[in-house]
């Protein structure tokens, strides 16, 4: 087989002269007197702009090229998202471009059975790789098995180029593509704010930072995982607000606050619903923000109905009772809509949502709250108090939440209570400019493995396609039908996948498995064909929407230096491809994509396209792109981005487009009572998982754990590792302290089992059975019934070198789905501990 | 007269190692590229000019984590300027503690007389090596690489003879003070220590 690169050609590529043999004490180095420093040709350096990919958060950045080489990333100080500032993992980028361990040519080998392993490949040309690739898809396409081709995308791809895999699939003849892994990752979390506020994912609120005064931060580590997007903002205003953080282990973020509260694992909801309690109770509710912004005043029959008064521009009407002239209107005819108590209208009796929030929340008194979260009545309520007490205050976005089966309700619950003290659109959390341009996510075929399997697990959401878990049935048992052939596309699968042993037995059943990545990872030792993809700082992109930050404009990438092995773009890839299957589907692509992209005139944009990409491959797309938006292409190539609108005025907008009714809720203003989630009654019957206004849903560990023999299974981020995709980085492996990799196991119930600091126990699964090997931190920073391990998941891939230790938390978890948003439910594990 | 100086703000820092990556990239990117080359037992030994340290306090639920932050403290009075036998330690007219690389001989007193741990000998270059305040940077006018990509601000870079700085401010109301001043050393790195306690 074809080694990797071997440190020789390290060398060269990285472009350092010889070996210098250390002397390695003081006495014997006073004999060597160092050797004068060669003054290098001084060449003017180049500054180039970037959007960093070191992680999902897409920092603007200025790469600085010398003689070819990169020497420094800084941040883009026009940068809205990161205001000029990176973390360690954004400084790192530069030694990703130069890591030996990169994939460097295509890779192709015929024997099955060594898939798991880095063995048995041949390197190959684009050419023989592309016809490799092709071949099977014909292969499949001819038998009209073409369905069998599925193909997953990582965070890589659902940031950035969706829409291409998208059209690559669609061209091919295949519903079974996900580009954007929402139900591992994001969805239950954006779809629970969404219920309130149309709008939810990490790209399209934000925690207004710089103004808040009392934030609450549940189910995160901003400052551990470091979007510097968030981490930046909050942390230059520390001491500016009271930060609560509600954490079972004691975060990066909880190592900053003013109050950590160590909850029990998935109990946040019970947390946020006494929270709502006491705000309600002692009255510390914003009532004009409520009557303003929201569907508060709406009225509902007793059968639980929403009195609605048809559709107006697309937007649902409704009925609000009237103080001022004693009657029912629509709620933009109201003086003065009535909150609370009880109306008739034509015999049938009606109450406002308010009024049904109050008595639904009636019961979760602290005290209640206590028996299930731990924390104490007397803590929860003088939170409460504080929290309504304060203006602005907030429950912070979020992120990343597909953890328990009430993700969505307990995130539903985050945006109900910052709408009572006003905490949304206005103050609180912000739309961005990312979230003010968003349209819903559409629903995927019908014929999809994604959406039969998820309809079937009775996920309500199952139509947008984001439960890939259902692919593992379909590869295993053929249900609801074969699938042959996976493309894979940076994802790690083999480490991320729910039941990981389950999928790296599936992976060795199919026929043909293709990865485009930049690394060896765990999951690229699967593929039978291996197409190296180019780093972020080696490719010109298409253009982007600027993500995450409180202002609308757009972004791309420039090239800063050439590509240093035999890689390629993503796009690229799979344009050969698609060149390779013939000049119908070659020339079907660009309309694809065309209609992916959101063409007006997929026809007329897909021959500009196609023309441009001929002429300057994918800057010719981004030139494209840019001027169907009137931006000058020069400069988004100079400075990298192009702002439209500033903070200002997106939060003046969005506050316009709430009192207006014009948000993305199906009425158009922020949904105290969803009606999302009462469609999802009237279709489910009740559950209060989907209640249109709140209710406490358990999460399936409730009470599950001992903390003696039995534990609470948490993962959570740390600020120098972007989960599984940068545990190869040279650097970034060595400022991670080791201690953040082990299992973190409470001092005392370590004690109690006689396990001390780097013991190896084992992790074994109460669900499935299987156990992991880890290493053992006691610590006084987690829960009695709680372990708690970093996000990288550890790796095993003979082919990386960097690597170090980790917990593979994945092999403990089991395939689920939640019945709302599908998501994989990642946190609802239990497991024993024992020393191994 | 321009006297540089630095203020560390350990209330604003989040331990991320932004600091110590960027000082990597900006200062020791080749012998970084020689040890990836050399593999991880290199890079676990490779020598930071910064570094950050957490300490972890208390038993549970009262608990707290601190980091600390070390750096070349460039003193007034620096003991490694005094005890060295060839001059290769040297203190600018703008106050920054330096090592000519061609003049050192690698004998560590340097090493051995810092009170801070601040240096150490590199191999790659074959010389002393340390914080330079980044003086590359900061005369072209740029901050140094630390201080420029902190994300919370938590590192501040200055002038301390200019009574409008912010690092003058910092440091004249008292909020950042040296470390070991009993050492006599008048360091131009200043600290504010964690207020924040639960």
């Amino acid at each position: 087989m074809n080694t990797p690169l071997s440190r020789r050609d390290f060398i060269k590529a990285a472009g350092l002269a010889g070996l210098t043999v250390a002397a390695s004490s003081p006495t014997l180095r006073l004999l060597r007197p160092s050797q004068p420093q060669t003054e290098l040709q001084a060449e003017q350096e180049k500054i180039v702009p970037n959007i960093c990919m070191m992680c999902p958060a897409a920092c603007q950045i200025l790469v600085r090229v010398k003689d070819g080489k990169i020497v420094k990333i800084e941040g883009n100080p026009k940068g809205p998202t990161n205001l000029g500032k990176i973390c360690a993992r954004g400084q790192a980028g530069l030694f990703r471009v130069y890591n030996p361990d990169r994939l460097k040519k295509p890779l192709l080998r015929d024997n099955p059975a060594q898939r798991g392993t880095f063995q048995g490949f041949r390197e190959a040309s684009w050419d023989q790789a592309f016809e490799a690739v092709a071949s099977q898809v014909k292969k499949l396409i001819s038998e009209g098995r073409v369905k069998e081709i599925f193909m997953l995308g990582g965070w890589p791809t659902c940031l950035y180029l969706e829409p291409y895999m998208k059209a690559f699939a669609d061209t091919i003849g295949t519903p079974n593509a996900i580009g954007i892994p929402g139900g591992a990752c994001y969805f239950p979390k954006a779809f629970g704010w969404s219920t309130a506020l149309g709008v939810g994912a990490h790209s399209q609120i934000l925690t207004d930072y710089e103004n808040v005064k009392y934030l609450i931060v549940i189910r995160r580590n901003f400052f551990g995982s470091l979007s510097v997007v968030h981490g930046t903002r909050a942390g230059r205003k520390l001491g500016n607000y009271k930060l609560v953080v509600v954490d079972p282990r004691f975060s990066e973020t909880a190592a900053k606050a003013d109050v950590w509260i160590p909850i029990k694992p998935g109990t946040d909801l019970a947390f946020l619903l006494a929270l709502i309690h006491v705000v309600i109770k002692e009255g510390l509710y914003d009532a004009e923000f409520l009557r303003k912004f929201t569907n508060a005043p709406m009225l509902v029959a007793e059968d639980g109905s929403p009195l609605t008064a048809g559709t107006e521009g697309g937007k649902t009407k409704y009925l609000v009772w009237d103080l001022a002239q004693g009657k029912p209107v629509k709620h933009e005819e109201a003086i003065l809509p009535a909150l609370e108590g009880e109306y008739n209208l034509d015999g049938k009796k009606v109450k406002p949502v308010f009024q049904l929030l109050k008595e639904k929340v009636e019961a979760y008194t602290p005290e209640w709250a206590e028996s299930i979260t731990g924390v104490p009545a007397a803590t929860i309520r003088s939170i409460g108090i504080e929290f309504g007490k304060t203006r602005p205050a907030a429950v912070d976005t979020g992120w990343h939440d597909p953890k328990y089966k009430n993700s969505v309700m307990t995130w539903r619950a985050a945006a109900i209570l910052n709408a009572l003290v006003g905490g949304l659109v206005k103050d609180g959390i912000l739309i961005t400019g990312a979230g003010s341009i968003a349209a819903p996510p559409p629903d995927v075929s019908e014929e999809s493995v994604m959406r039969i399997w998820g309809t079937k697990q009775g996920v309500a959401m199952a139509s947008k396609g984001f439960t890939f878990q259902g692919f593992l049935d379909a590869i295993l048992n053929g249900d609801p039908y074969k699938v042959s052939m996976l493309f894979m596309f940076s994802t790690n699968i083999a480490l991320t996948g729910p039941d990981a042993t389950k999928w790296r037995e599936a992976m060795k059943k199919l026929e043909k498995v293709v990865a485009i990545d930049i690394y060896p990872v765990d999951a690229v030792l699967y593929a039978d064909i291996v197409l190296p993809e180019s780093t972020f700082l080696e490719r010109d992109d298409p253009l982007y929407a600027i993500a995450y930050a409180p202002a609308l404009g757009f972004q791309t990438r420039v090239a800063a230096v050439q590509p240093v092995y035999d890689t390629k773009h993503f796009v690229d890839i799979i344009v050969g491809i698609l060149r390779k299957l013939g000049d119908d589907y070659y020339t079907r692509f660009w309309v694809n994509l065309a209609k992916a992209l959101g063409a007006a005139d997929p026809n007329a944009m897909a021959a500009k396209l196609k023309d441009a990409y001929e002429k300057n491959g994918v800057r010719g797309i981004r030139a494209v792109q840019a001027s169907a938006r009137n931006l000058d292409p020069a400069k988004l190539e100079s400075e990298g981005l192009i702002v439209l609108k500033d903070s200002s005025t997106l939060r003046k907008e969005m506050i316009n487009k709430a009192l207006a009714g014009q948000l993305l809720t199906p009425t158009g203003r922020i949904e105290i009572f969803s009606f999302a989630l009462n469609n999802i009654k009237a279709k489910k019957g009740y559950q209060p998982y989907w209640d249109p206004i709140v209710a406490w849903a358990e999460p399936e560990v409730l009470g599950k754990a001992d903390g003696r023999q039995t534990f609470y299974l948490t993962y959570g981020r740390v600020p120098t590792m972007t989960h599984t995709s940068t545990a190869d980085e040279p650097l970034l492996s060595v400022l991670t302290p080791d201690y953040k990799r082990m299992a973190w196991i409470n001092r005392k119930v370590a004690e109690s089992l006689g396990i001390k600091k780097g013991d190896k126990i084992k992790l074994v699964s109460i669900a499935n059975g299987v156990s992991v090997e880890a290493v053992a931190f006691p610590t006084d920073l987690v829960r009695e019934d709680t372990i708690w391990v970093s996000s990288d998941f550890g790796h095993t891939s003979e082919a990386l070198h960097y690597t170090k230790f980790g917990v593979p938390y994945h092999f403990l978890t089991s395939v689920k789905a939640d019945p709302v948003a599908g998501g994989v439910m990642s946190q609802e594990v239990i497991v024993k501990v024992e020393k191994a | 007269m321009v006297r540089y100086s630095m203020v560390i703000d350990l209330n604003r820092c989040i331990g991320c190692g932004a600091c110590v990556a960027a000082c990597i990239a900006e200062n020791r990117r080749e012998q970084a590229m020689r040890a990836i080359s050399e593999g991880l037992t290199a890079l676990e030994n490779f020598k930071k000019r910064t570094y950050v340290n957490t300490y972890i306090q208390g038993t549970f639920p009262n608990v707290s984590v601190y980091y600390t932050h070390m750096i070349c403290q460039h003193c007034e009075n620096p003991p490694c300027v005094s005890v060295c036998p060839t001059g290769a330690s040297y203190k600018t007219p703008d106050g920054v503690v330096l090592v000519d690389s061609q003049k050192c001989i690698g004998c560590e007193y340097c090493v051995q007389a810092c009170p801070y741990g601040a240096r150490f000998w590199d191999e790659y270059k074959r010389s002393i090596d340390k914080c330079t305040f980044c003086i590359h940077r900061v005369s072209a006018g740029q901050e140094p690489a630390c201080v420029s990509t902190c994300p919370t601000n938590a590192r501040v870079f200055g002038d301390l003879d200019d009574p409008a700085s912010e690092v003058s401010k910092l440091v004249s109301s008292g909020a950042a003070v040296p470390l070991k001043s009993e050492e006599g050393t008048k360091p131009k790195v200043f600290y504010i220590f964690p207020i924040r306690k639960r």
